[in-house]
């Protein structure tokens, strides 16, 4: 156990900021805000993705993301890029 | 009388059964494809096909959803490419349907046909399940070739003997006697012999009456009167 902890440790404040970006994203779908809150679950995907190599949560956030995008509004811009 | 009737009731099925929802929204959002296109290819990096497959149908159905076409049947043949990596052969077969239907409704009779035989051919009758579902694939098939711009109605003599041959149900089935029927009399309408108009309908009519048709059939046998008849009537 103490092991495993020491492991992760290097990583911790990563898994906190993501973390962090996952609240975000729940409290912007709750404001109907769906643009913000997929960008938010985009991000924290992209940190899980490249920074700590967890595929499957990063894939299962990104299909999050994916899913709360197709909620814009017909009339809402889309992303710049 | 029961010709104009039918004729004019599937026209009404045709027309009453286009989408009507969601006609206006423009296809999936970019932001929306971008970000599922990762999370599938991550999936595939992890070769987790399964998971990957179900978000290519989402995306598969959302096209289908803005009747954009084209793009609905490349992503349910990829759909069917990871269904048949995660060994998911009723999956597999749904998606190839869909592929079948997709290809009817966009109008390329050529490929929806091919694609109804390669369905029957390879996936239904392999299976112990899905072995008496193959004659209707093969009725979808025939139909289709019978559809075509350019009918040759020896080549659908030669694939409807053929059916016959792999799948004795098939030979057996009233759908293989309706197509027979049909047949004969598209090749005496070549030969110019008179009535066929009536029996043309009487035997849509008789189907119909046993196993409803559904939107595609209804347009299929609607184009099939209107390229072999209707030009008959022009003469």
């Amino acid at each position: 156990m103490a092991s495993n902890f020491l492991d992760r440790a290097p990583n911790l404040h990563i898994e906190e900021d993501i973390q962090h970006f996952i609240k975000a994203a729940e409290a912007f779908l709750i404001a109907s805000k769906w643009r913000d809150a997929a960008l938010a679950y985009a991000l924290a995907a992209s940190m899980y993705h490249l920074e700590l190599d967890a595929l499957n949560e990063a894939a299962l956030l990104y299909t999050e993301a994916g899913l709360v995008a197709d909620k814009f509004d017909s009339g809402e811009e889309y992303f710049s890029k | 009388m029961s010709f104009v009737w039918l004729f004019n009731s599937i026209h009404a099925c045709i027309h009453a059964k286009v989408p009507s929802s969601d006609q206006h929204r423009p296809t999936i959002y970019p932001s929306s494809y971008r970000f599922t296109e990762k999370a599938v290819s991550i999936y595939c990096d992890c070769k987790k096909y399964r998971q990957a497959a179900r978000i290519r149908k989402w995306i598969a159905e959302a096209k289908e959803k803005s009747n954009n076409y084209e793009e609905a049947i490349a992503q349910f043949k990829m759909t069917t490419q990871y269904y048949r990596a995660a060994k998911m052969d009723l999956q597999v077969l749904e998606c190839q349907r869909k592929v079948g239907y997709l290809l009817a409704r966009s109008g390329k009779y050529d490929q929806a046909s091919e694609a109804e035989q390669e369905i029957a051919r390879s996936e239904e009758l392999r299976h112990n399940l899905s072995k008496y579902s193959a004659q209707h694939s093969f009725f979808r098939a025939i139909l289709l070739l019978m559809a075509r711009d350019n009918c040759d109605l020896d080549q659908v003599k030669t694939v409807l003997q053929e059916s016959m041959q792999l799948d004795f149900r098939f030979e057996t089935s009233v759908g293989c006697a309706f197509l027979n029927n049909i047949l004969h009399v598209l090749v005496e309408l070549e030969n110019d012999a008179g009535t066929v108009h009536h029996e043309f309908a009487d035997h849509i009519f008789d189907y119909n009456e046993l196993y409803p048709f559904d939107e595609i059939d209804l347009e299929l046998l609607e184009r099939i009167y209107s390229l072999h008849f209707d030009s008959e009537m022009d003469e």
